[in-house]
């Protein structure tokens, strides 16, 4: 970026900006959820739902509603709020863009590879991608047998790239490899990512030094932090090592505490948390990341409510996570 | 009829209404108009509600018309009908919706069956093209081919290979594919077979429909030729991944005819079969056209009346609804009339009840309109609707508005023009009523038809007065100007006519104003008057103003008006009638300036005619010396004086009084609510359910709801409450501190670098040069010498201080937190302040002001931050203000010490801010509460809503 592009950050981006904090206070408020957990049926849901932010989203639907009907609505919503950003952005923001949307490309291109090795049918898995990460050679993923087959045939042209050119094997794709595949790729969020790879790999035969390959080589872990990580056997020891990070610390204070808060809870959290706080300064493009990942929580936080009230689960109704 | 000058008077009503009877009720009031419901149930979930299954009912049956209309769009215009049909009764519901649900379940069925037979006419249109572009491909080149075959086989290879492996060992897949993907599938074929495949692919020129959403689709014919199994595998693979079509295509020639002879007989088949559905399908939508205006508004009024009775109370026994209505005193047996109706449509018997209900809350504006006033109106509440009783001005602007539009614009031919367009819509306003066009604009211009017929007819009236007619003059009546005088008399002659350019008639010049003026409007002969234009400025700009003063004086004059009807003798004395004198004093009077300038100075005098401008702006300096600008009249000083002095009392009559006399009222009903609200507590705790009760609950209720508003907000007594007093004061002392410190270095350094004065042993001297008398630099008034380039160097250094260190304080206040590091920053001020008196180098100087420029910026920093945090939400700008009107104070007092005292006692002076700084410094360390990593408060009581953010690196913990 330029010298003090805050001076002219409102020429290229203001317009976005002041959207994204329009659509940021379109988000349900603490009330709306008290109002939705105490909803009887989905229906309840849908006419609370029209009088915030989502309007008549809902009003197109054949009766009786489902969970997933809602979902695929809430994501169609959001997915045509972040086209209309994406069409409206110039340089360098619609790049940055673009690599929002690579998360949802890997997770698309893992699912479908692993719908292949399932011989599940195209269709059936492109239901299931996020639409957010849908690309045109995506469907041809299921042709690739190793890793490099895959980036050579179908990802050399798309943004995704960049990520694959550390990762080439000759390897087989099996299940595993595709798991590995999918953490090698990721390199962002890296330190949540780093604990959970961690907390997944006890009691598997992933060994100590592949371990540390999955890793992403950036945040606050790196380096010490890693390969303190990579050496860990259980839980506790792995809380020690987050002991020394004063970030980490209360986090891992809190697991198990309250409500027996899963590490993935508190990380989300977190992570809500964070996005809040990124709405609190001005001229840069956090704002945009953080909505949709606030967004993408709220939506989590209503199918969450939605499957309680449809499976009348209802002990377990307010263990959404809220987000003002 | 006082309801055109005033809103109409209003009227809060409880209505009691049986529940069967209620939806008839409340759809016949919707039909009249007249009446507004109040929410009874604002905090009720909106699913939580009574009728919320039947708002539910009418919301699928609105998706069905929507689907309808979908489907019809297009296709076929629903038809308006000529009536709009009644509410229909809760019973109809059942009807509509057996008829719509069937209408739809058929319509989808003969979508689907259209769909299906879309897609395989589709599909074999495709195989139908594709097979005759592989027919003209394969021709082509096996005529080729054979010829070589017949010659010489060696020759095969030489030539384009590719037909000659088609009847061998090569294979082939063909397909279609949407245009679009066309180009990634080529390259992705390429880079996965490793470019092992020959592709062709040909443009099909007949755009196809999709079967579903019945777009335009173009697609490209491909034919893929490879060698070996495997590569078919991949091919296919991709072919799925594009969602391109493949279809199976023999090889031998005469099988590929024999399949295009079928797919022909087939596709006739199919496109009869085709037409059927539609006409079935068109059916049924003429169906659904002919009356889907009425069921969609049909449906609409339904949703309307259950959303009403949704905001309505239920009584304990279920019995009867209870809604709240506001409407028109005048209305009132129309209302009833309509309840009966409503009653006797649902075949109840009882009759609907409606009590007068008191009401604390203002009753809502209602100004009664027609077609004529409502364009008008429309204006005047785009400025803001009025109180409740007020006077509406909508009457008066009627004339006011088109008028001073016309004023503006000003011309008549053009006036004719738009008089004539608004007459068009006058007079066709059914025809037109009936298109109910949804265009913005037009609805715009159409809605203030009557607006703009009026402001027609003014503007041809004022273009008539301006004699302005597309810009030309009408000659009418004979100009009163004549040019013959000026050669009689001999000003003008040939000579000068050929020589100047300009002629200036001279109305002092007896003949050549007739002394009789045009008789309506401008003279004509400005027209060709090259000052025209100057002359008619001066001449509106004069005429503007006594207009708007005039219309200004009405308005104040209509207050009056409410001020009397609201019995408010507090407005009209501290308000109307200061306001009055105020407009009157200054603008009356440019007004009698005006006209009196007008009437006093004729032709021959009026070089001397002095300036109203000028005038007007001496009369506020008090100033009658001017010798160019000569006396209106006499006693003018007398008279101007006495004015501004009344308009200047005017001014504090009508800004200061009234505040404090409202803050006075407002205490007072603050005492007597409190005192209303224990009486009210201890009512309901003695068990009286009585309706009076009831209402003075309702009514403190309110009373609360205030208060709690008021709570919300911060008053200034909440920062002396007693758990913020000690942090209040202190904060205090240390903003007057550290302003007085910032101020004092500042204006000391300045001083210092003046006089000299650090190392006192200058001072003497400079003190003895001032009384010799002779040296230069005593002739200026201030005893100083001129800055040299050094002392600027060490000032430009000394500033950058300020900025400098701020990392180092930032670090400072999020690591040892906000307040030992602000007592550290306040003790080294004082330190280095004690410094100052050493006797150093310069640079010792510049390194000491330096820092002490770093401490005090720091100084501020610091407790700006502080103070924003340590207050909760609701007190904090309460709590900055306050603090920054003693960081003013402090900064006023500093001047007096660095720079008055400093010339008595320079180490006088240095000890004084050294020790105020000091107090500071203390007074930071003890400060009971440190907000470093402390959650921002709401209030007082409130929760954790948000976490600040640090100035630096991590996030605060959470709690």
């Amino acid at each position: 970026m330029l010298e003090s592009a805050e001076l002219y950050f409102n020429v290229d981006h203001g317009y976005l900006e002041g959207l994204v904090r329009g659509c940021k206070a379109s988000l349900l408020t603490q009330q709306d959820y008290i109002n939705l957990v105490q909803c009887e049926t989905l229906e309840d849901l849908k006419i609370h739902l029209q009088t915030t932010d989502y309007g008549n989203f809902l009003a197109n639907q054949t009766n009786p509603l489902t969970v997933s009907k809602i979902d695929t609505e809430m994501r169609k919503k959001l997915c045509g709020e972040f086209d209309y950003f994406r069409n409206h952005s110039l340089e360098p923001l619609s790049t940055f863009f673009t690599y929002m949307t690579c998360s949802y490309m890997i997770d698309n291109v893992i699912l479908l590879m692993n719908g292949a090795l399932q011989k599940k049918s195209v269709k059936e898995i492109l239901a299931k991608c996020h639409p957010l990460g849908r690309f045109t050679e995506m469907e041809a993923v299921n042709i690739a047998e190793t890793t490099s087959d895959l980036f050579n045939a179908i990802l050399v042209e798309t943004p995704l790239a960049p990520f694959f050119q550390d990762c080439m094997s000759e390897n087989t794709l099996d299940e595993l490899n595709i798991e590995l595949l999918r953490n090698k790729l990721y390199k962002f969020e890296a330190d949540r990512r780093a604990f959970i790879i961690t907390l997944n790999s006890f009691g598997t035969e992933l060994s100590k030094e592949d371990r540390e390959t999955l890793y992403p080589t950036c945040g606050k872990l790196h380096p010490e932090g890693l390969r303190l990580l990579a050496q860990v056997e259980d839980f506790d020891q792995m809380k020690r090592v987050a002991d020394n990070y004063g970030v980490y610390k209360p986090l891992f204070e809190a697991v198990g505490g309250s409500g027996g808060k899963t590490l993935e809870d508190v990380f989300y959290e977190h992570e809500v948390q964070m996005n809040v706080l990124a709405f609190n300064r001005q001229f840069h493009y956090g704002v945009f990341y953080a909505y949709v990942k606030l967004k993408e929580q709220e939506m989590r936080n209503v199918v969450w409510i939605a499957e309680c009230i449809s499976q009348r689960h209802r002990t377990k109704i307010n263990s959404y996570i809220p987000i003002l | 009829m006082a309801s055109v000058f005033r809103s109409e008077e209003m009227c809060l009503s409880q209505l009691f209404l049986q529940v069967e009877a209620a939806y008839c009720c409340v759809a016949e009031l919707g039909e009249l108009g007249l009446v507004q419901f109040k929410d009874l149930n604002v905090n009720v979930n909106s699913f939580q509600r009574k009728f919320v299954n039947e708002v539910r009912r009418c919301e699928s049956l609105e998706r069905i018309l929507r689907f309808l209309e979908d489907e019809m769009q297009n296709e076929i215009t629903v038809q308006l009908p000529e009536k709009y049909p009644e509410t229909p009764l809760p019973r109809e519901m059942i009807t509509l919706e057996t008829i719509l649900e069937k209408l739809e379940g058929e319509l989808q069925e003969a979508n689907q069956n259209q769909q299906a037979l879309k897609k395989s006419f589709l599909e074999l249109t495709e195989l139908k093209y594709l097979l005759k572009k592989t027919q003209d491909f394969f021709e082509t080149e096996t005529n080729l081919t054979e010829d070589f075959f017949i010659e010489d086989t060696s020759g095969l290879l030489e030539l384009r290979t590719v037909p000659a492996f088609v009847a061998g060992k090569l294979g082939f897949t063909a397909g279609v594919i949407n245009r679009e993907r066309m180009a990634s599938f080529e390259r992705l074929l390429w880079r996965v077979c490793r470019g092992n495949i020959y592709l062709k692919f040909s443009e099909m020129d007949t755009p196809l429909e999709d079967p579903v959403t019945k777009e335009e689709i173009k697609k490209n014919i491909f034919i893929i030729f490879y060698q070996g199994e495997q590569l078919r595998q991949k091919v296919k693979k991709i072919c799925d991944g594009f969602r391109a079509t493949i279809y199976p295509c023999p090889e031998p020639a005469a099988e590929r005819r024999e399949m295009l002879d079928g797919i022909n007989v087939r596709l006739e088949d199919l496109i009869t079969v085709i037409t059927q559905t539609e006409s079935h399908r068109q059916r049924l939508l003429q169906e659904a056209a002919a009356n889907w205006h009425s069921w969609f508004t049909k449906v609409q009024k339904m949703k309307a009346v259950y959303h009403i009775l949704n905001m309505c109370n239920i009584d304990v026994t279920q019995q009867c609804i209870i809604a709240e209505i506001w409407f028109p005193v005048a209305d009132a047996g129309r209302i009833k009339k309509a309840l009966e109706q409503g009653m006797e449509l649902s075949g109840s018997s009882m009759v609907p009840i409606m009590t007068e209900v008191q009401s604390k809350t203002a009753p809502p504006t209602f100004n009664r309109t027609n077609k004529f006033t409502a364009g008008f109106q429309n204006i005047v509440d785009a400025y803001g609707v009025g109180s409740y009783r007020e006077i509406n001005p909508a009457p008066y602007t009627i004339i006011t508005f088109p008028f001073l539009f016309a004023v503006m614009f000003g011309d008549c031919g053009h006036g004719i023009v738009m008089l004539l367009a608004a007459l068009w819509m006058v007079l066709n306003e059914q025809r037109l009523l009936s298109q109910k066009s949804s265009n913005e604009i037009w609805n715009t211009f159409f809605s203030g038809r009557y607006l703009i017929l009026l402001m027609g007819i003014f503007s041809i009236y004022t273009g008539l007065i301006y004699n302005d007619c597309f810009s030309k003059s009408f000659n009418i009546f004979g100009s009163s100007w004549s040019v013959r005088p000026m050669f009689r008399n001999g000003t003008w002659n040939t000579q000068i006519m050929k020589e100047t350019e300009y002629l200036q008639l001279d109305p002092a010049t007896p003949g050549v104003y007739s002394g009789n003026p045009y008789p309506f409007g401008i003279d004509p002969i400005w027209n060709l008057a090259s000052n025209k234009l100057t002359f008619l400025n001066s001449y509106k700009m004069k005429m503007s103003v006594i207009l708007g003063i005039v219309q200004m004086v009405f308005g104040i004059i209509l207050s009056l008006f409410n001020h009397i009807y609201f019995r408010k003798t507090l407005n009209i004395i501290l308000q109307f009638i200061p306001e009055m004198v105020f407009i009157l004093c200054l603008f009356g009077y440019l007004l009698f300036m005006i006209v009196f300038k007008w009437c006093r100075y004729e032709a021959r005098g009026s070089q001397h005619a002095p300036s109203i401008l000028i005038h007007f702006i001496n009369m506020f300096l008090f100033d009658y010396d001017d010798p160019s600008n000569a006396p209106l009249y006499e006693h003018q000083r007398e008279v101007q004086t006495f004015l501004v002095i009344m308009a200047l009392i005017s001014v504090p009559w009508m800004l200061l009084i009234k505040p404090f006399i409202l803050r006075a009222n407002h205490r007072r009903a603050q005492l007597q609510s409190l005192m209303i609200q224990e009486n009210a507590t201890e009512d309901i705790e003695g068990g009286h359910s009585s309706p009076p009760g009831q209402r003075t609950s309702a009514g403190t209720q309110g009373a609360q709801d205030d208060h709690e508003e008021e709570e919300k907000r911060g008053r200034f007594a909440d920062l002396l409450d007693a758990k913020y007093l000690r942090t209040t004061l202190q904060i205090w002392v240390i903003w007057l501190g550290i302003s007085f410190a910032y101020y004092g270095v500042i204006l000391a350094s300045a001083e210092l670098l003046e006089r000299d004065l650090v190392c006192g042993s200058k001072p003497e001297s400079q003190v003895a040069a001032v009384t010799a008398g002779d040296s230069e630099e005593s002739q200026s008034p201030c005893h100083c010498h001129l800055f040299a380039p050094s002392d600027y160097r060490t000032m430009i250094i000394s500033t950058v201080g300020e900025i400098a260190l701020n990392p180092l304080n930032i670090l400072g206040i999020n690591f040892l937190g906000r307040r030992l590091s602000l007592a550290i920053t306040m003790g080294c001020t004082a330190l280095f302040f004690l410094l100052l008196n050493i006797c150093t180098s310069s640079a010792g100087l510049i390194g000491f002001l330096f820092m002490l420029r770093a401490l005090v910026a720091a100084n501020f920093n610091t407790i700006y931050i502080y103070t924003a945090e340590v207050y909760p939400t609701t007190m904090r700008a309460l709590g900055m203000g306050t603090s920054g009107s003693l960081c003013r104070i402090g900064a006023m007092v500093a001047p007096f010490i660095s720079q008055v005292l400093m010339s008595a006692s320079f180490l006088g002076a240095l000890c004084l801010f050294s020790s105020v700084c000091v107090v500071c410094a203390i007074s930071a360390f003890t400060l009971p509460i440190e907000t470093k990593g402390r959650a921002l408060q709401v209030s007082d009581t409130g929760l954790l809503s948000c976490h600040f953010l640090n100035l630096v690196g991590g996030y605060p913990s959470l709690k």
